[in-house]
């Protein structure tokens, strides 16, 4: 293979490269979770966007309106396909608007537990910022810098 | 060096303290597959050096340099991190020490009267002040972001508000985006 018949039709995907968005998901993660730990979960800002993202995500998912409808999201519930209809829908409204809104995050599913190999789950950045902003408000991840 | 356009390049890490001609199993099955490229040895280079952002300079001394059909580079060898700041301050001690020494031998013992000294020390000092500081302390447009945000990625980062004002800008606010430029 020279540089001048690379095809890139056939051309396998270099691994390391693939492996690099898990990368970034894991730092985005180690540093999501620093500054939770340095910082009550309630006075953090996550984007630009916080509150329009909240009253956005409480149109479409009236569940969320209560701390127990976000202190503990399923997995299978996200990714139905009834689901995945509705947050695409809800994705749109901002895919202009936050950087990377659709880069592999990785979620907890349960707020009152720290990242593990279970409870962590493959989510967009737009799910999770909706998710963990909404955990933040109601002050469901407080605990985290109350450990230290 | 000036003259060369470089298009690419595979950069190997060598583990620390590793010799050079000592190579990991990854750099030869690495080398193997970029060597079949076609790509000619460059000879006669003894320095490839990337420059950064605020005068960060990687070196590689020594390097073994590749050149593809295509014009693009490879290089082999350890990078070094370099500070040119550093260099420059170096340099400028260097060069007052020379001339003092120079003058000393020229004019014998007739500056040791105090005025002479006291200039010398000040041009040290003012040598040694001017080379670092030239980065941080710009003035910085914070209007549009939380002053708040701003405090909680110095703090989490250690870096100067300047720096974290502009990560903040160019994650347009986004914190864990801005926090992860900053420390990765």
């Amino acid at each position: 293979m020279s540089l001048n018949t690379f095809d890139a039709e056939t051309a396998d995907n270099l691994e390391d490269i693939e492996k690099q968005f898990a990368v970034k998901a894991v730092q985005q993660m180690e540093t999501y979770w620093n500054l939770l730990q340095s910082i009550p979960g309630s006075k953090l800002k996550l984007t630009k966007y916080d509150d329009e993202i909240i009253e956005e995500v409480l149109k479409d998912f009236p569940e969320f309106a209560s701390p127990e409808g976000v202190a503990k999201v399923s997995e299978d519930d996200m990714k139905s396909a009834g689901g995945k209809a509705r947050w695409r829908n809800f994705l749109k409204k901002f895919e202009d608007k936050v950087q990377d809104y659709n880069f592999g995050t990785l979620l907890r599913s349960d707020a009152s537990k720290e990242y593990d190999q279970h409870g962590t789950i493959f989510v967009v950045r737009l799910q999770f910022y909706a998710i963990e902003i909404l955990r933040n408000r109601y002050g469901l991840n407080d605990w985290v810098c109350q450990k230290k | 060096m000036a003259s060369e356009k470089i298009e690419e390049i595979v950069e190997e890490q060598i583990p620390d303290g590793a010799e050079v001609h000592v190579l990991s199993k990854n750099e030869k099955k690495a080398r193997q597959m970029i060597l079949k490229l076609g790509l000619k040895q460059v000879k006669g280079i003894t320095r490839v050096t990337f420059r950064k952002k605020g005068n960060f300079i990687l070196a590689i001394d020594n390097p073994e340099v590749y050149r593809s059909v295509a014009g693009s580079y490879v290089v082999f060898g350890e990078a070094k991190v370099e500070d040119l700041n550093k260099r420059y301050a170096e340099a400028a001690a260097a060069q007052e020490a020379a001339q003092q020494a120079a003058a000393a031998v020229k004019e014998g013992d007739a500056p040791k009267d105090p005025e002479s000294i006291t200039a010398d020390l000040q041009a040290a000092s003012l040598a040694d002040k001017s080379a670092p500081a030239e980065d941080d302390d710009e003035e910085v447009d914070e209007t549009g972001l939380d002053s708040g945000d701003i405090e909680i990625i110095v703090e989490q980062t250690n870096v100067s508000r300047a720096k974290a004002v502009k990560a903040l800008k160019e994650h347009n606010g986004d914190m864990v985006n801005a926090i992860m430029s900053l420390t990765s």
